[in-house]
């Protein structure tokens, strides 16, 4: 086993209390992290859902010819944001709207004729479901040959979007938090390691060892630490996650729509490597000869 | 292989060192004595850059290492072993890695390094203690294994800083022998000390220090 690796795991057993005392921090520091994560992930994942379910329905003038229907069909489907555009007639309408109120059939005695537009039910491609741009299509198709009228959830995407961006950014501010506090953890640990060894170190440098050589066994401690800080969150969202979904979804059915993907467990380790790397890195400064 | 030219060291406004010039040739043992504060320590910690001098020029092997950069710093004391008078052993590691430390920070491969390091460890009589940790060692024992450490990697300079202070005269005449077999060897050796028995009939230069000046120099 080469110096560097072989000094690094002499002081991790030499320090074993401090150790792991850092890891179990990192760990919770992780782990809590992971729950930010899936939190912020379903977040996004659910708002987008909602925004692909947005639709938009353009009511017809009773009697407009088929010509007219085709070419305002052609025109709405151009529109880059437009994603699908299905006919509904007035038959169909009622039908709807009959089924709908299948319970209540006396509110259609006395009803002379079909009085509902016929109607197109259009729907939006995701990543165009924005305020701007479905008012802004709204307003072009008002001024179509064959409209009565255009209507749709005014500022419901609005509000969506600023619960989303709301919750974005104070998840991301959570995460960055978070991050910042489990790499000064490993910052602090190395510190503490360095200032224990300090009289070490200074003989090693007295000897002719380089900043490289001194440096290696803690970067390695400290990657090492990070590491094993990783893989303490990932096993314990794994099995948490694993035995609180599966339990709680019976009672509260929305535990079954929670996503926990698995590319979130496998990146811990390496993301907790990372971090103890970097706050070694940071804790060792500039090694003075 | 050293040399100084009108060098001062001042500790809080005390001078420990004035004004001292003088010239180790390649291949030289040399004594440097004189009584406890006369400058010795601070004279040999000079040369390995240790500490800087506030006046005056230093000069090892052709180098002058007053203005000296940190990674050059590290190469000047890879040429130089050091026997340091409160040992600097480290207490996490064996008397075996204590010693292949010195052959590790100079990058020599770890297959390579074992038999020079226990070659080192029997010539200081320390060759069955190899796995001990240094706290299970005697005083004396401690400042074989600080000497073996300093010479296993053949530096071309050896400087040892009351290298028989915790030693019984007859190791002490074991030691001197070591430091004239490495001597022999062309390295450099430049040895700080009181005990007059060390110089004595040694036919090498013998610098007297006596309150950070050269006061004379005489042959041993």
């Amino acid at each position: 086993m080469s110096h560097p690796w072989a000094s690094a795991l002499a002081g991790i057993r030499k320090e074993k209390w401090i150790n792991l005392l850092s890891v179990l921090s990192i760990g919770v520091g992780l782990f809590v992290l992971l729950v930010a994560l899936i939190a912020v992930y379903n977040l996004d994942y659910f708002a987008s859902k909602l925004q692909g379910r947005f639709s938009m329905t353009v009511y017809l003038q009773d009697g407009i010819p088929a010509a007219d229907l085709a070419a305002l069909r052609t025109a709405i489907r151009s529109d880059a944001a437009v994603g699908r555009v299905s006919y509904i007639s007035k038959a169909e309408a009622l039908s709807d709207l009959k089924k709908a109120l299948k319970d209540s059939p006396y509110l259609f005695e006395g009803l002379d004729g079909n009085p509902l537009p016929a109607s197109l039910d259009i729907r939006l491609r995701r990543g165009f479901a924005s305020d701007d741009a479905v008012s802004g299509l709204a307003s072009r198709i008002k001024q179509m040959r064959g409209v009565a009228d255009v209507q749709y959830g005014a500022g419901f995407l609005d509000a969506i979007e600023s619960v989303m961006s709301g919750a974005r950014t104070a998840g991301l501010a959570f995460l960055a938090a978070l991050l910042g506090g489990t790499l000064f953890i490993c910052y602090s640990t190395v510190k503490i390691l360095f200032y224990r060894r300090r009289e070490e170190i200074e003989t090693l440098g007295l000897l002719g060892a380089t900043p490289r050589f001194i440096r290696a066994p803690f970067l390695i401690e400290g990657s090492l630490l990070g590491a094993a800080g990783g893989i303490l969150a990932s096993l314990a969202g794994y099995s948490i996650f694993g035995v609180f979904l599966a339990r709680f979804a019976g009672a509260l059915p929305v535990f079954r729509y929670v996503l926990t993907p698995a590319y979130f467990f496998l990146l811990l380790p390496a993301a907790g490597l990372f971090i103890g790397f970097s706050g070694a890195l940071i804790a060792l400064g500039r090694i003075k000869s | 292989m050293v040399r100084f030219e009108n060098v001062s060291k001042i500790y809080d406004g005390q001078e420990a060192l004035s004004g001292v010039s003088f010239e180790a040739g390649r291949g030289e043992l040399l004594f440097i004595t004189g009584a406890s504060g006369a400058g010795k320590s601070t004279l040999l910690r000079l040369i390995y850059r240790a500490i800087n001098a506030d006046d005056g020029a230093i000069t090892v092997n052709g180098a002058a290492i007053g203005g000296m950069k940190g990674r050059h710093v590290s190469g000047l004391r890879r040429q130089i072993g050091v026997i340091f008078q409160d040992f600097r052993l480290l207490s996490g590691k064996t008397i075996y890695d204590n010693v292949a430390l010195a052959m590790r920070i100079r990058g020599v491969a770890e297959k390579a390094l074992k038999p020079q390091v226990m070659e080192t460890l029997k010539m200081v009589g320390l060759r069955h203690k190899a796995d001990n940790f240094p706290e299970a060692l005697s005083g004396g024992e401690q400042q074989r294994a600080v000497i073996a450490r300093a010479v296993v990697a053949e530096p071309l300079l050896l400087l040892a800083d009351e290298p028989t202070g915790n030693l019984d005269p007859e190791t002490s005449t074991g030691i001197m022998r070591i430091f004239k077999e490495i001597n022999a060897r062309g390295a450099t050796v430049i040895i700080a000390t009181h005990n007059r028995d060390l110089y004595t009939g040694s036919g090498r230069r013998v610098l007297r220090l006596a309150s950070g000046k050269i006061e004379r120099e005489d042959i041993g």
